[in-house]
């Protein structure tokens, strides 16, 4: 039993710790698993934003760079056809040309000029009319209301930077022979003031945005290649999309416009949301969303972190299904289940076996207790040699080994009061029996049967001892033919000492009786109390004294004559109950010279005269009540007498007077003797 | 059963209360008869808040008055109630000893 508990106990501790740590571990990691994978996807798109930045930086540099190149050799050409025309000039003011033959000798050599991709100079004058163009298209033709592809008036934008800042830069888009985009065409055009013309030439550098466009698109290509690695979760990911809400970069929807998508849960403009969450500064847009397994299933919640790109004006997006955070969780725990499981059974096996051990001592232990009990202490020695042995085997520093040294203790002391037990017994018993046998000796010494039925009368008389033996005395016996002597006596006090006293009243109560009959021939109550009285003060150191009532019935006369020592006054039962008229007389034993009264009365036929002790009158009830003379005759009244022996009226009263005092032990000898004539 | 025992103008004055009985009356016996041995000669008994005897303590009363025989000693009883009154007449105790109705009475009477 013991053990099974302290097993249960283990198990149940084992498994609350346990699933107080798995809660507690779980929700910490989930907490950190949480904030972690959070911190890291908006890290991440931070991450891709400043990639995307530095990619793009270097391809504005490489852009910048050719466009520079362009712009440096637009400069120096123009610069040396600038020169080349202003030799003319100085030929014309040496007046070896005329200013118009300068002129057109200028315009026609320039017609012929080309440099890097059969790129040529044009020369307009203040007129908007072409001066020299490899195009015959446009030599000499007013190109005032030319315009490019995109609707600028390139001539009139030319004139305009030449008068406004002499020299600049000026783009312009043509479409290409065999494109259809358009391309855009660099312009360095130079104010020549001498002859008031607009000196120009161009390169288209469609290149350079070509170039710009490729590494552009494979820094997108890389982009992929990253956002492929970057997973969160099963099934999280990073997408890219624009302003036009195109989705550069998505696992699932790569390419799509997304800009009149709505979320089916919310109800929102989904691009629109994510939008409003890049300006949030780093917080998430927490919605509904399917998964690719479960598709059109909004069900799993999803935070999505936003940063925008400004630049591009791209928006890096990452998108978390909150549930797959929760799978490490999901796999700690298992793990954690197992190990608990592990530690539980290894804990119960060894808490079987120290348990076991423990119990084992115990039930030993009981097992000399129950001996204890069963063998009524004989086995003690056997006892004490077996606890010696297991204190010897366990120790003494456990709690077992401090009750089985208790109990050892205990056996010890046992076994002492046993053997000082045994010696009071054996004395007990001794006394016990000798009592008995007193008791024995006593009730011989009282007349036997104890009741006499003869013609005339009936006499019964019952002793009831407090202890087994007592004090209280009476006697019947005829004196002679005709007359019938009987007495009650009390000695004073109880127990064996009284018990003394009374067979001594006994002894010489009959010598008395035997030697007033042998020399006086005469029956007198008081000579008898006197010369009792007499033999009872002898000796009596202890001043033991005996009340007595003694009477003598005359079977001729019907007449009783009695003498009284000190006792209770008896009742005389016929019509009406009442006591005998009181006579003088002290208890004997007290004054060797008191000399006795005695009194005679007339018994009527069917009285009944009541001899008791103070054992009735005196005896309590629980609240220390007497039950007192008024009682006593109360029970009598109560009895039918006539058509019932004096055996059963005394059995009556002294039933009465054990259901008065029920509650108490009885206190004092009960003696009562009763006389009837018939 | 309680005893108290004080002096008054040379008189030892013993005050019992209770029963006394075959339970008290050893612890009673034992004082009264010390106080004898002791050489007190004037004994009152004052039984005013006594409310039993039993013949165990009427007999120490006769063995009391056997130790004081042959002195000039004396014992005397004061305030005693009906009861006890009857149970002393019963044994025609106030031949021996002189009964008085208190304490005070009892020692005015100076015996």
């Amino acid at each position: 039993m013991l053990k099974t508990k302290i097993i249960l106990l283990i198990i149940l501790i084992l498994l609350l710790s346990s699933i107080g740590i798995m809660i507690f571990t779980s929700l910490e990691i989930k907490n950190s698993i949480h904030t972690l994978t959070e911190t890291n996807s908006l890290n991440n798109i931070n991450l891709i934003k400043l990639n995307i930045e530095n990619e793009y930086k270097s391809i504005l540099f490489q852009k910048e760079y050719a466009l520079n190149r362009y712009k440096e050799q637009l400069k120096n050409v123009t610069n040396l056809t600038v020169q080349h025309i202003n030799s003319f000039w100085e030929l014309y003011k040496k007046g070896k040309y005329s200013e118009s033959t300068a002129k057109q000798l200028a315009a026609e050599s320039l017609r012929n000029f080309r440099y890097g991709n059969n790129d040529y100079f044009f020369v307009y004058d203040l007129n908007l009319v072409n001066v020299s163009h490899p195009d015959n298209n446009i030599y000499k033709h007013n190109l005032e209301n030319y315009q490019d592809v995109k609707g600028n008036f390139v001539i009139r934008e030319m004139k305009k930077l030449a008068i406004n800042s002499d020299t600049g830069y000026l783009s312009f888009w043509y479409i290409k022979l065999g494109d259809t985009e358009p391309a855009e065409k660099l312009s360095y055009i130079v104010s020549y003031k001498n002859w008031g013309w607009i000196v120009g030439t161009g390169v288209y550098i469609d290149d350079v945005k070509k170039d710009y466009d490729k590494r552009l698109k494979s820094v997108m290509e890389e982009l992929k290649e990253t956002f492929s690695n970057l997973k969160i979760g099963k099934n999280g990911y990073f997408f890219l999309f624009d302003e036009a809400k195109n989705l550069l970069i998505h696992p699932y929807n790569q390419g799509k416009n997304f800009s009149e998508f709505i979320n089916p849960v919310s109800g929102e403009n989904h691009i629109n949301e994510l939008i409003k969450a890049a300006e949030t500064n780093g917080k998430p847009y927490i919605y509904f969303w399917d998964k690719p397994e479960q598709q059109g299933k909004f069900e799993y919640l999803k935070k999505s972190y936003v940063t925008k790109f400004k630049p591009l004006n791209w928006y890096i997006a990452s998108s978390i299904y909150q549930d797959e955070l929760d799978e490490p969780i999901k796999k700690i725990l298992y793990k954690q289940i197992v190990i608990a499981l592990i530690i539980i059974s290894v804990s119960s096996l060894l808490s079987i076996l120290l348990a076991g051990r423990v119990t084992r001592s115990l039930n030993i232990l009981t097992k000399y207790a129950k001996q204890l009990s069963y063998s009524e202490f004989k086995a003690l020695t056997e006892i004490e040699t077996g606890i010696t042995e297991l204190l010897k085997k366990i120790g003494m520093k456990d709690e077992i080994g401090k009750l089985s040294n208790a109990f050892s203790f205990m056996i010890n002391s046992l076994k002492t009061h046993i053997e000082k037990l045994k010696k009071t017994t054996a004395a007990n018993e001794r006394i016990k029996s000798e009592l008995k046998i007193a008791a024995e000796i006593q009730s011989a010494m009282l007349p036997n049967p104890q009741n006499l039925i003869t013609n005339e009368f009936e006499v019964s008389a019952k002793i009831i001892p407090a202890a087994e033996i007592g004090g209280d005395l009476f006697d019947f016996f005829f004196l002679d033919k005709t007359n019938f002597f009987f007495l009650v006596g009390d000695v004073s006090d109880k127990g064996i000492p009284a018990a003394l006293f009374m067979s001594k009243t006994k002894t010489a109560l009959r010598l008395v009786v035997s030697d007033i009959f042998k020399y006086d021939n005469q029956i007198s109550p008081s000579k008898i109390l006197n010369n009792l009285n007499c033999e009872l003060v002898r000796n009596n150191e202890m001043k033991m004294f005996v009340t007595m009532f003694l009477a003598v019935y005359n079977l001729q006369t019907h007449k009783l004559s009695y003498a009284n020592a000190g006792h209770n006054l008896p009742l005389l039962i016929s019509d009406k109950i009442k006591f005998f008229q009181k006579t003088k007389g002290i208890p004997l034993g007290i004054k060797s010279t008191y000399q006795y009264v005695e009194d005679e009365i007339e018994i009527n036929k069917g009285d009944t005269i009541l001899l008791y002790t103070d054992g009735i009158t005196e005896s309590i009830n629980k609240t220390e009540k007497l039950f007192g003379d008024t009682k006593l005759i109360e029970t009598i009244e109560k009895y039918e007498l006539k058509n019932n022996s004096l055996k059963s009226l005394i059995d009556y009263i002294i039933k009465s007077v054990n259901q008065y005092s029920a509650e108490c032990s009885q206190s004092d000898d009960i003696t009562v003797l009763a006389f009837k004539t018939n | 059963m309680e005893i108290t025992e004080y002096v008054k103008d040379d008189i030892k004055i013993m005050s019992v209360s209770g029963k006394l009985n075959a339970a008290s009356a050893e612890a009673f016996e034992s004082k009264l008869l010390n106080n004898i041995a002791n050489g007190e000669k004037k004994i009152i008994l004052d039984f005013k808040k006594l409310d039993f005897i039993s013949s165990r303590g009427i007999r120490i009363f006769y063995k009391a008055f056997e130790k004081m025989q042959g002195s000039d000693g004396k014992i005397v009883f004061a305030g005693i109630n009906q009861d006890i009154k009857k149970v002393f007449e019963l044994v025609e105790l106030e031949n021996d000893f002189p009964i008085f109705k208190d304490v005070d009475l009892a020692v005015q009477s100076a015996f």
